[in-house]
């Protein structure tokens, strides 16, 4: 008995010594942060602000009294300095472990942002999988003070919206980090933009105030610097080229006819072949995928094979277009190869990228690239023509 | 006159010491022919005994007879017959005949009698609600078995109510009891051991087995335990269960209890051993494994697929009522990343006017939940009603909106007390009860960590217990697939073949294979 006493003793001292920190905290001590920004002021020190939840405020929003957040901002030298100013600022203790988002202020890309990532890997609080953000035009400050309706927190309203969009292809920072530090293709970020309330083709009768919207891509080199920004569109086109394209709708007009014709696309598919000739590389990309018919604003009866081909040619030529456009804005204005076809060469040519690899953003810009699309179209939905088109006018 | 000297030296201890050394340490006294002598005697043991009657009826001018029963425990309305009869007997033929010959057989008509010579047997005959009758003139007595006391009639137990089943239940009577089992299975294999313990009380006690299904180690062990037990009295089951069980400092129950008839029966055919207990309608069942504390008797009525269903839900819920308070403690003040954001932002939000530490607040609600439990049980059904309406409104409505206490704790404290319902067998939901307490203290001192350690602990002590020498875990710890199906599962009574192995004794075949309908 008294042995056993002894080895119980020795057990529950064991286990007073074995703790890590004493971290207990209430939750009502706890400043719960849901979104980040990150400014960088004339001085070059760092600006971060915080979307911090009002608990209190919270069961009441839906009466009109608070907002639910309230939004605070500190300066500092690196992010542990900014959080340690933005503690003075706060009665209760910064929890950043539950952020949604980071927003990165165009001003601070631009200048670069490699030294604010490794605070966020190395701290285990911090969640290495939230959702990293650029604002176009604009302050991270400005995002965080924007409000938004269907959300309880903005900044919560910003990642949904991005996962309800952007299909496969996230963005955390773990993503991010991934990007930045692999070779042969350069990070890209999400784009958050501040845009107006009104409704679109409302102009009037609205009180003027902010939303945001989610845009398309921020292309960094790199040196983690921003160095431009495709639009959304473009931005699928980057997706398509680098496999990571789920499904999408796209609609184009018919070669030489009125109308357009909307497709549901599915099975994109992506193929970079790289040739080296003369010291000089040449990509051939063939992109293929499958669409359903969701939408014929045309006359063409869709029952006749001869029409579905012609659809098919409208989709290839104009899609090989907007490709060949978008490609040519990456190589010429950003010359960044966001596109992965570095990676391409590194798999078929390991010797010769080995050489090319320090300058790959030149040979980037300079290479020549040709552009083959082939969407298949297998179903045509319910109906050949539209119903409401008398027998007459429909397109055999 | 030796007897004489002997009663004066009696005189001198007190009444109870005096019974104590007729029933044990004096067997040699012998019942005297002269009946006022026995009386006197009779009289002074029985002093202040204001139950115990003594009938003299003559007979005739020379024979007298001489009653002494216990009022209320006998039956003596076949004594008043037999006694009419023979006084018409008596005054047809006046002959000289065995008078003592005549009562005995007039008296076995009525009931079961045995004739004794020793002054001991017939004090104990007369304390186990046997009629004493002493004749003029004879050295023998005869004890009838009159037994005819009051006792309640057989009911469902209403702390094990089923949708499917028999409902009968046990009585306060031993013999009724053993009754309900013996009507169950019709075989001379089902032995009713019998045992007297208790000083003073003297209470019959029965251990019940199937001779070969049962392990005769485990008999053994049982029969070992419960001579050696030294005790004043035994008023219930409980008493017995302290002396028997393996562990008597576990949390965990290591010995069965039950009012119903089917799982006694159910439990002799597994193999287990039953102790009965006179004047109490538990029935204890050894051994016992943790997992048969999460086993109802309907699992066995009921389809299958179903009980299957059900039992997994047993299983989650049993460990929710350990570990749902604790964890949530451990996670709201330790490990807040863990919580989803939207669900962080409500309990938050619900915590904002609350003054006390999430620990304090656990242990309070559980102490009020506990509190009503108990307050529950014992009221008199007219108040009872008072105290949920007391609980509800001032724990589940008033004490949140006056933001003394949050809503989500009255949440978990209320899914805990739910979960806790869930276990089948009462006796063993007390373990976790018992130790939701330790655990919430770990929690709020270590947060996950203490949650862990108690965790490991529990599942140390458990895989040590054992009862009769049956690991308290099997057969999962130590494992032994073949019997799973009864645990994991509810399999098919055609397809569980075999008792469990640890408990069952040489026959160990329950049902032959095969039995499946072939459709």
């Amino acid at each position: 008995m008294i042995k056993r006493l002894k080895i119980c003793l020795i057990i529950i001292v064991c286990m007073f010594l074995t703790t890590g920190c004493w971290d207990e905290r209430e939750i009502n001590d706890r400043a719960i942060i849901l979104g980040w920004g990150f400014d960088q002021n004339e001085d070059g020190d760092y600006i971060g602000s915080a979307q911090i939840v009002v608990p209190g405020e919270v069961g009441e929003r839906s009466s009109g009294q608070g907002k639910g957040y309230i939004v605070e901002t500190a300066t500092g030298k690196s992010l542990l300095d900014v959080t340690q100013n933005l503690q003075r600022k706060l009665s209760r203790n910064v929890f950043l472990s539950h952020q949604k988002v980071i927003v990165i202020g165009e001003r601070l890309a631009r200048n670069g942002i490699s030294n604010i990532l490794d605070v966020y890997s190395r701290q285990p609080e911090l969640p290495i999988r939230t959702n990293f953000f650029v604002l176009k035009n604009g302050d991270a400050l400005d995002f965080l003070e924007v409000p938004y309706k269907m959300e309880d927190m903005p900044s919560t309203a910003a990642m949904k919206m991005f996962q309800s969009t952007a299909g496969p292809e996230s963005t955390t920072f773990k993503d991010f980090l991934e990007g930045a530090s692999s070779e042969g293709i350069s990070p890209t970020l999400p784009i958050l933009e501040i845009i107006s309330s009104k409704k679109e083709g409302n102009q009037e009768k609205e009180k003027d105030s902010e939303t945001f919207r989610l845009g398309g891509r921020a292309i960094f080199n790199q040196n983690l610097e921003l160095v431009g920004f495709l639009s959304y569109r473009e931005a699928v086109d980057r997706l398509w080229i680098i496999n990571k394209l789920n499904t999408h709708n796209l609609t184009t007009n018919l070669l030489g006819e009125e109308g357009n014709v909307g497709i549901m696309g599915m099975n994109f598919k992506s193929k970079i072949q790289p040739i080296i000739q003369n010291n000089q590389v040449e990509f051939h990309i063939t992109l293929s995928g499958t669409g359903v018919v969701r939408e014929n604003n045309t006359a063409l009866d869709l029952k006749q094979t001869k029409n579905l081909q012609r659809i098919e040619r409208s989709f290839n030529k104009n899609l090989q277009d907007h490709m060949i456009n978008t490609i040519t804005k990456v190589q010429k204005e950003y010359k960044t190869d966001i596109l992965g076809f570095g990676q391409s060469v590194h798999k078929k040519y390991p010797r010769k990228w080995k050489i090319w690899k320090k300058d790959w953003s030149k040979k980037f810009s300079d290479a020549d690239i040709t552009v083959k699309v082939d969407v298949h179209i297998e179903r045509t939905g319910v109906t050949g023509a539209p119903l409401h088109l008398k027998e007459s006018e429909i397109q055999k | 006159m030796k007897l004489l000297l002997n009663l004066r030296k009696i005189k001198k201890f007190k009444l109870s010491e005096m019974i104590d050394s007729f029933s044990s340490e004096e067997p040699d006294q012998s019942i005297k022919s002269d009946l006022s002598a026995n009386e006197r005697f009779l009289q002074d043991i029985f002093q202040q005994c204001s139950d115990v009657v003594f009938r003299v009826v003559p007979i005739n001018d020379k024979t007298k007879l001489l009653f002494v029963y216990i009022d209320g425990l006998c039956d003596t309305k076949p004594l008043d017959e037999m006694v009419l009869n023979l006084g018409r007997a008596s005054e047809k033929k006046c002959e000289v005949f065995i008078f003592e010959e005549f009562v005995a057989n007039q008296l076995r008509a009525v009931a079961q009698i045995k004739s004794i010579k020793n002054v001991n047997e017939l004090i104990n005959g007369i304390l186990t609600a046997n009629v004493a009758v002493l004749v003029e003139g004879e050295t023998t007595a005869l004890l009838a078995d009159l037994k005819g006391f009051e006792k309640r009639s057989i009911e469902e137990p209403s702390s094990e109510p089923v949708i499917r089943g028999p409902r009968d239940g046990f009585t306060e009577t031993l013999r009724v009891n053993t009754s309900l089992i013996r009507r169950r299975i019709r075989s001379p294999r089902l032995k009713i051991e019998s045992f007297t313990i208790g000083k003073l009380s003297k209470t019959d006690v029965a251990v019940v087995y199937i001779e070969k299904v049962a392990n005769d180690s485990v008999i053994e062990e049982v029969r070992k335990r419960l001579e050696s037990i030294e005790i004043d009295g035994v008023i219930e089951t409980g008493y017995i269960e302290e002396f028997v069980e393996d562990f008597p400092f576990s949390p965990f129950p290591q010995v069965q209890n039950t009012e119903r008839p089917d799982i006694v029966c159910g439990s002799l055919l597994e193999g287990k051993v039953s102790i009965f207990v006179d004047n109490t309608p538990s029935v204890l069942i050894v051994p016992m494994t943790f997992w048969s504390g999460l086993q109802a008797a309907e699992d066995y009525y009921e389809r299958f697929i179903y009980v299957t269903f059900i039992r997994w839900i047993r299983y989650i819920l049993f460990n929710i009522s350990l570990l749902l308070p604790s964890i949530y403690v451990a996670v709201t003040t330790y490990h807040t990343q863990l919580i989803p954001t939207n669900l962080l932002i409500s309990i938050a939000a619900a915590r904002e006017d609350v003054p006390f530490p999430v620990l304090l607040e656990a242990f309070m609600m559980e102490l009020m939940f506990e509190a009503l439990r108990e307050a529950g049980i014992r009221l008199p059904k007219t108040i009872g009603s008072a105290v949920s309406i007391v609980g509800a409104l001032v724990i589940g409505e008033a004490a949140v909106q006056a933001g003394i206490i949050s809503a989500p704790m009255v949440i978990v404290v209320a899914a805990t007390g739910i979960a806790s319902f869930a276990v089948p067998r009462y006796n063993f939901g007390t373990a976790y009860r018992l130790l939701r307490f330790p655990m919430l203290i770990l929690a709020g001192l270590f947060g996950l960590y203490g949650v862990i350690l108690g965790t490991i602990a529990i599942l140390i002590h458990l895989v040590h217990l054992q009862s009769f020498g049956v690991p308290y875990l099997s057969p999962i710890a130590p494992q032994n697939p073949k019997y799973l199906k009864d645990v994991l599962v509810r399999a098919p009574r055609w397809s569980m073949h075999r008792r469990p192995i640890r408990v069952a004794g040489q026959d160990k075949t329950r049902i032959p294979e095969g039995q499946r309908t072939k459709t």
